[in-house]
């Protein structure tokens, strides 16, 4: 009984390590203004958006896509999430279309708080956080797991 | 010219230079130039090193307005760099400039250092207008050809983007059409364009211009065709005074000599020929694997009817992106005369100017002959994603041109060719 007992508090132990040094995988929230009219947004949708393939919500209206800068915290991992690709993909993918003249990435805005007034102001800009909105003026289309590099 | 030719690779070291000081200093890709970022400048190069192991008097090139290049090491195959200007007050308007730097040949006219010059209007999010200096996408990767960071081979397929038009002015209209999985993309092209051989015959302009194309794209799959039509209206410069020497010839009352005349000064002129091209291209990318192939014809040119295509398989291994490739073309026409022309001229003409026709019939029969396409290359290499803006390749190709299918190399022999050639590059963006 007292060899269960000790067992039980091993794995216990384990478990506790294991939570421990197991990456802590984040969420990434594609955003918009909470007045607007779509309520979400499959990640094919989102991809078209990020990736410049198009230019438009499931309505019709025009979507500006806005983007973190290249340096900020999560945004390898937020591509990686959305499209599978590591940001020299991305990058190559990019320069495919805007040396080409057809389309320019998402615009950069500095850090999450910048994205955050920015999508509440204007009634066409879509962006992604890495955090959850706290803030009310902003709705929440798609969540994205995070996925392992 | 010589002096245009070192301007322009003075140019492409300043531009180098550029690159690798903004690169330094952390600049992104698209760097915003004012508060509301309406205004960017971005930026490409390639830093190439290209050892050509052929025989003596055979110049490889990867494009046929490029100066060839003989044996040994030279910067020149692969070497460009690029910088870009965007303008994009409102989401509805675009303004694009391009300009590129790389080393040139002979006859590169001046104002092919700008790439793209036009405005976009958009105005609804799945139509497009564009006008001025264009980036053509006939085939999928002739609009960023020139950006070696946008692909994992050193240079595209020679044999098959290696006579694409360089630069066309015109105007073209784009619609999308969005699918759940993906979306439809066709548009219309109205111009004017430049091929040809620059360091020899100088650009030949094509015409008329109309182009077409349709394309399915999802994520991991791109499926795209195009046809062009086009009338070239002109010859090359350093041919027109042979063509007008045939013609002189074909004019005289000996028929076997006149027809053999006339069938040189045709297969010379390019003046009044109709252009038309048809392709088909697929890329596929399905988890680490990438394969991508594309097909061409090509009707109306002096080498007669070609047909071309590629076949490329790439595997990523994490950061590095390992390749191999097949290209081939294939012309329907190479002209196979052996014109004897001195016996039956001497006694009309006289002796020497008879010897001289025969000099030049020969010659250009020679020179015809050769000038057909008929190559074939295999390809293996490997692309490291070394930073998220900076590339690392090395390209080993096996060249075969037959005698008849040499065209694409210049000087060029008369015997064909198997060549080794050995590629490294960096390519970056900013």
């Amino acid at each position: 009984m007292q060899y269960f007992r000790l067992l039980r508090c091993v794995l216990a132990v384990c478990l506790l390590c294991v939570g421990l040094v197991a990456p802590a995988w984040a969420d990434f929230y594609v955003v918009v203004q909470s007045a607007h009219p779509q309520k979400s947004l499959t990640q094919q949708e989102a991809v078209a958006l990020f990736m410049g393939r198009s230019r438009q919500f499931a309505n019709g209206e025009l979507a500006i896509v806005f983007d973190l800068a290249r340096e900020a915290p999560g945004r390898a991992a937020f591509y990686l999430a959305l499209t599978g690709m590591t940001p020299a993909q991305v990058n190559s993918y990019w320069a495919r279309l805007m040396f080409a003249g057809q389309s320019m990435p998402p615009q950069a805005l500095p850090d999450e708080q910048a994205m955050t007034n920015l999508v509440k102001r204007n009634p066409n800009a879509i962006g992604w956080l890495s955090k959850e909105p706290a803030d009310k003026g902003l709705r929440t289309l798609l969540v994205l797991k995070e996925t392992a590099p | 010219m010589g002096e245009f030719c070192s301007w322009a690779r003075v140019s492409v070291r300043g531009a180098w230079a550029a690159a690798l000081v903004a690169m330094s200093a952390g600049a992104s890709a698209q760097t915003l130039l004012n508060a509301d970022g309406s205004l960017s400048v971005s930026g490409f190069g390639t830093v190439g090193a290209t050892h050509v192991d052929a025989p003596a008097g055979w110049g490889f090139r990867r494009e046929s307005n490029q100066a060839g290049k003989t044996a040994g090491w030279t910067a020149d195959v692969d070497s460009r760099a690029g910088v870009q200007l965007n303008y994009a007050p409102d989401p509805r308007f675009e303004w694009v400039t391009q300009l590129m730097a790389v080393p040139r040949a002979r006859f590169t006219p001046d104002n092919e250092l700008l790439r793209w010059a036009f405005a976009a209007l958009r105005p609804t999010p799945q139509l497009q207008f564009r006008l001025g200096r264009l980036s053509s996408d006939l085939m999928l990767m002739s609009t960023y050809r020139n950006v070696g960071f946008a692909y994992a081979t050193v240079r595209p397929p020679v044999e098959v983007y290696g006579l694409v038009p360089s630069v066309v002015d015109g105007a073209d209209v784009a619609q999308v059409w969005p699918t759940e999985q993906g979306r439809w993309r066709a548009a219309l092209m109205l111009g004017q364009a430049r091929a040809g051989q620059y360091d020899a015959g100088g650009p030949l302009r094509l015409r008329d211009m109309g182009w077409a194309t349709l394309s399915y794209e999802t994520p991991g799959l791109t499926v795209r065709t195009a046809w062009c039509s086009g009338r070239f209206s002109n010859n090359p410069q350093d041919a027109q005074p042979a063509i007008d020497s045939l013609n002189r010839v074909a004019a005289l009352p000996v028929p076997q000599v006149a027809s053999e005349a006339a069938t040189l000064a045709d297969a010379l002129t390019t003046s009044g020929r109709h252009l038309g091209y048809f392709t088909l291209s697929v890329r596929h990318e399905a988890g680490l694997w990438q394969v991508q192939g594309e097909g061409m014809r090509v009707t109306g040119l002096p080498q007669g009817r070609l047909y071309g295509g590629y076949l490329q398989v790439g595997r990523r291994l994490d950061e590095v992106t390992v390749f191999s490739q097949v290209s081939q073309v294939k012309g329907t026409a190479a002209l196979a005369l052996q014109p004897q022309w001195q016996a039956a001229l001497s006694p009309l003409i006289g002796a020497p100017a008879a010897a001289q026709a025969q000099q030049l019939a020969s010659a250009t029969a020679t020179g015809l002959a050769a000038a057909g396409a008929d190559q074939r290359t295999f390809s293996v290499g490997a692309a490291w994603a070394i930073d998220p803006k900076l590339m690392l390749k090395a390209q080993w190709d096996r060249v075969h041109a037959t005698a008849r299918g040499a065209a694409y190399w210049s000087p060029r022999g008369t015997q064909g060719v198997q060549a080794n050639v050995l590629s490294l590059s960096a390519d970056f963006v900013w």
